[in-house]
């Protein structure tokens, strides 16, 4: 039996056994975050590290009816093992329950039936990305970056009889060609992903990738800082939706002060009618349920033509607040956002930006003033000064300083008609799932600092 | 060659917001990491299993993954990578978790939030602790053994007034209160004081006016020298960086390995150490993960830069001198170069010299906001609470401080450096492919520095 078929069976039989096990008016819920993971990592187009890694997280939530407790422990995929550690962690818990103050905030677990998803591949292993890149990859293409293959799986369980179980066989590789020394190299970024390996996209993207390092080779201009009109790649928009994330679209940083879109959600600001973002699920990248068993709707409005239709709300924000919740898990942020494209052709890019920046990526993005919705990042990869339409040169990296309601407001001239899709390839402590499809943005009065 | 780390870590999350319990909860973490050298490359393979068998299968896949990854290394180790290393460590304390119980720690958070609670205004108020109990034992071959058990707390006190449109969130510390300490750090004696002033500065802040847009001389203090010191010095220092590895996630660094022995980095007033030995520190250790013990080392001497951040595996790889600091997140992730304690030393002036001798100046307190390029050069900081200062004497309070500048004008532009270290550290630093979070401490005095663009905001 391969390890994630004795993760599910170990799961699936010790969570009854833990439901058996409960007393009174005790509830619990316990999700399930587990991967099977190849890490192979490049530089120079050539090893540096490979890491294989099983990790399997049950996350225990058990309530009564003024109570909480949560406790999170490893899965081996030994049920004898795992049974033990689910008694002794219920009855941690329990203690630990007696102990707390009372929870103000009760949330009532959910009861959404059960649902069963086993997306199956054959993602490449380690051995097989370390040939590929040995036989693909050119001596003068400096490669460096990283794959991160195998099952991903994400469950609940709960004691009001809720199941569901989503694993995903994914793989994705994120590199970047580099030519030219320390100081003065230039360089593109880009990644494939999917489920079976996909020769094609592979040899495109490294095709593509290379045209695009060429394109670079002219020495880098310095640009003044200022104010220029630019064109940001789909890649550079995911760097401002990640921050604009992180807290931006949150109830509970609305309800206590630290929404960095508070004046929007007040409807004191408003962003253009051209934009319209929706957390989708029917993107394909997220399970719709969330780690206590509540279930999304396929598609949430977040902003409907620049007004704000609806923040991510967890139940236990709406148990707070006395509102209802819309699936949100903890950290009430997008896990799977779409932006609604614009009327921007792929062909006309580079004529409407007429003179200007192309900017492919965006770097190290923060809110700088979270009153005005201001964001700090620096340029990074492939971005080009434009004149006439035409590329001129790459530029020295600038840093800018610009707010949401500038840019997506009355700074955003157009959308592209044309929006590129991407996983979530953040793998802090764990790999995860999610992804995003996002348009490029032909935004004016893009503020340069330093 | 075979080495196996066994690590386990428990991390507990407590919070109370506005007197309520806001968070509770408890991660137990258990695994092993097998690493396997093959042909001078090493394999590492992460498991949750750690029974005999589970051990073994590891073992068969780091050793695997090892053999094919030696048919086209980066780079060919000898065994001197993982030194000999026998040894134990453990965090100093004078309490241990367990004089406390649950129920005081939450009494205690509930006092901290009530702390707080000193206007109508106040609307938020946060006092959280997370606490990381962490073992890492270690065995190589002819019995090499090390075992290292580490207690760590962070603080989370913060306080957020409001009144109309304007919201100001103060903290302590910007949320770099983290050291290596036991249950001693959870006396009111010790806290009460901190969250009042807490929340009076969060309420100073929002009557005050938005921090100027000039060039003036910045005094930085502690608690915001620790992130200056870390994305500005830290990172462009780590060797694994210079040598590439990170270029296509956290970036290059601006540091080549030519300078080294040669680069004024910054003015001589400025020394850099690394020191994993220094009492209570978040990142304090014996022995890093390859197994070499640690000592304290200067990066920075007088403003010459003259040693990167790079373990024995770096070392390998380049001409340029390291430190002990081959370190993982856990077992799951193989280690790479990370930071420890990067600290600044102190100089010889007093605060209120510094303040004195300050035209026209503003002093900026507890970071908010932290960006800088891929190559570690052009930064951006926004603090929590700033002080104008005129004519030698602070004259008012202003809001959202930020500042910007590029990293070698920045250090080289620093004046004066005071007398007294504070120590800081985070949880949380970022870095890796896989990606992976770790614990970094800074301890800095305060220093000022000359003709620095400062702004406020909106």
């Amino acid at each position: 039996m391969s390890w994630k078929y004795k993760i599910q069976e170990s799961f699936e039989k010790n969570s009854k056994i833990l439901f058996a096990n409960l007393k009174g008016d005790e509830e619990v819920s316990l999700s399930l975050d587990a991967e099977e993971s190849d890490f192979v990592r490049f530089n120079k187009g050539q090893v540096r590290q490979t890491t294989s890694v099983e990790q399997a997280q049950v996350n225990l939530v058990i309530q009564t009816q003024n109570k909480i407790a949560k406790i999170a422990f490893p899965l081996t995929g030994q049920l004898d093992e795992d049974r033990k550690r689910c008694l002794l962690y219920l009855g941690k818990a329990r203690q630990e329950m007696e102990m707390l103050p009372e929870n103000p905030y009760p949330i009532i677990l959910a009861e959404s039936g059960v649902s069963q998803k086993d997306e199956k591949a054959e993602t490449p292993n380690s051995h097989f990305i370390i040939d590929k890149v040995a036989q693909t990859v050119h001596t003068n293409d400096d490669f460096v970056g990283y794959m991160a293959s195998g099952p991903l799986i994400k469950a609940i369980a709960n004691s009001k009889g809720t199941s569901h179980w989503h694993s995903s066989d994914i793989y994705f590789v994120d590199y970047s060609l580099y030519s030219g020394k320390q100081g003065n190299a230039k360089a593109v970024t880009a990644n494939v992903a999917g489920r079976n390996w996909d020769e094609e996209s592979w040899q495109t993207s490294l095709g593509q990738s290379r045209t695009f390092l060429h394109q670079l080779q002219k020495p880098a201009k310095k640009i003044p800082r200022g104010e220029y009109k630019v064109y940001l790649a789909p890649a550079a928009v995911m760097e401002l939706k990640n921050t604009a994330s992180w807290g931006g679209f949150s109830q509970a940083a609305y309800k206590q002060g630290q929404c960095s879109l508070r004046l929007l959600a007040d409807g004191q600001m408003q962003l253009s009618e051209k934009l319209t973002l929706i957390e989708n699920f029917e993107l394909g990248f997220q399970p719709r349920f969330n780690s206590l068993g509540e279930v999304s709707e396929a598609q949430i409005p977040i902003i409907e033509n620049g007004l704000l239709k609806n923040l991510m709300t967890s139940s236990k924000t709406a148990s707070e607040f006395n509102l209802k919740s819309n699936g949100a898990d903890t950290r009430e942020t997008p896990l799977t956002m779409e932006i609604k494209p614009g009327s921007l052709k792929r062909d006309h890019i580079f004529k409407e930006l007429n003179t200007g920046l192309y900017l492919s990526n965006l770097h190290y993005v923060n809110w700088s003033d979270q009153k005005s919705a201001r964001l700090t990042g620096m340029t990074r990869f492939a971005c080009f000064w434009v004149e006439n339409g035409d590329i001129i040169s790459p530029i020295q990296d600038m840093r800018f300083d610009v707010s949401l309601y500038d840019i997506w407001g009355s700074g955003l001239i157009d959308l592209t008609d044309f929006q590129e899709t991407s996983v979530n390839i953040s793998t802090y402590n764990n790999r995860e799932f999610g992804g995003s499809k996002l348009p490029g943005m032909l935004i004016r009065d893009f503020k340069f600092t330093l | 060659m075979t080495w196996i780390h066994s690590i386990t870590e428990k991390t507990t999350y407590r919070t109370i917001r506005n007197e309520k319990l806001e968070e509770s909860l408890c991660v137990v973490d258990q695994g092993v990491r097998v690493e396997v050298m093959e042909n001078g490359f090493i394999g590492y393979a992460g498991t949750q299993d750690t029974s005999t068998s589970g051990i073994q299968r590891a073992e068969e896949k780091a050793r695997s993954i090892a053999l094919a990854g030696s048919h086209n290394p980066v780079f060919k180790f000898s065994a001197k990578v993982r030194p000999f290393a026998q040894g134990v460590y453990k965090t100093p304390i004078q309490k241990s978790f367990d004089a406390v119980s649950l129920k005081q720690l939450m009494d205690v958070l509930v006092d901290c939030s009530q702390a707080m609670n000193i206007s109508d205004k106040i609307v938020q108020r946060s006092a959280g602790v997370i606490i990381v109990e962490t073992q890492i034992h270690s065995k190589g071959p002819n019995g090499a053994e090390t075992v290292q058990d580490f207690s760590i707390v962070a603080l989370n006190i913060g306080a957020t007034a409001q009144e109309g449109s304007e919201v100001q969130t103060r903290t302590l510390n910007g949320r770099s209160a983290g050291y290596q300490i036991g249950s001693e750090l959870f006396s009111r004696h010790r806290l009460l004081p901190n969250c009042e002033t807490v929340a009076r500065q969060a309420l100073e802040l929002i009557e005050a006016e938005n921090c100027p847009h000039d060039k003036r001389d910045l005094l930085v203090g502690p608690d915001q020298m620790y992130i200056q010191i870390h994305e500005s010095i830290g990172h462009p220092l780590e060797l694994d960086r210079i040598l590439g590895d990170e270029r296509n996630f956290a970036g290059w660094s601006f540091v080549r390995e030519e300078d080294f022995g040669k680069l004024q980095y910054g003015s001589p007033l400025m020394n850099i150490t690394f020191d994993p030995t220094r009492f209570g520190e978040i990142a304090s250790y014996r022995f890093d993960e390859s197994g070499q013990e640690a000592k304290k080392e200067h990066l920075i001497k007088n403003g010459i830069l003259i040693r990167a951040l790079g373990g024995l595996e770096s070392q390998e790889r380049s001409p340029v001198s390291g430190v002990a600091n081959f370190r993982s997140s856990s077992w799951n992730r193989a280690p790479i170069d990370r930071m420890a304690n990067i600290n600044m030393e102190t100089g010889m002036s007093t605060l209120d010299d510094m303040i004195s001798s300050m035209e026209k100046g503003l002093i900026v307190h507890s970071n908010k906001s932290w960006s800088i390029d891929d190559y570690r050069d052009k930064f951006q900081f926004g603090c929590e609470y700033g002080q104008l200062v005129e004519n030698g004497k602070i004259t008012k309070i202003v809001k959202n401080s930020n500042y910007r500048g590029r990293t070698l004008d920045f250090w080289r532009n620093l004046a004066q450096v005071g007398d007294t270290l504070e120590t800081y550290g985070t949880l949380y630093c970022g870095k890796g492919e896989p990606s992976q979070i770790i614990r970094v401490g800074h301890a800095a005095p305060y220093c000022l520095f000359k003709d620095i663009e400062v702004f406020g905001g909106g």
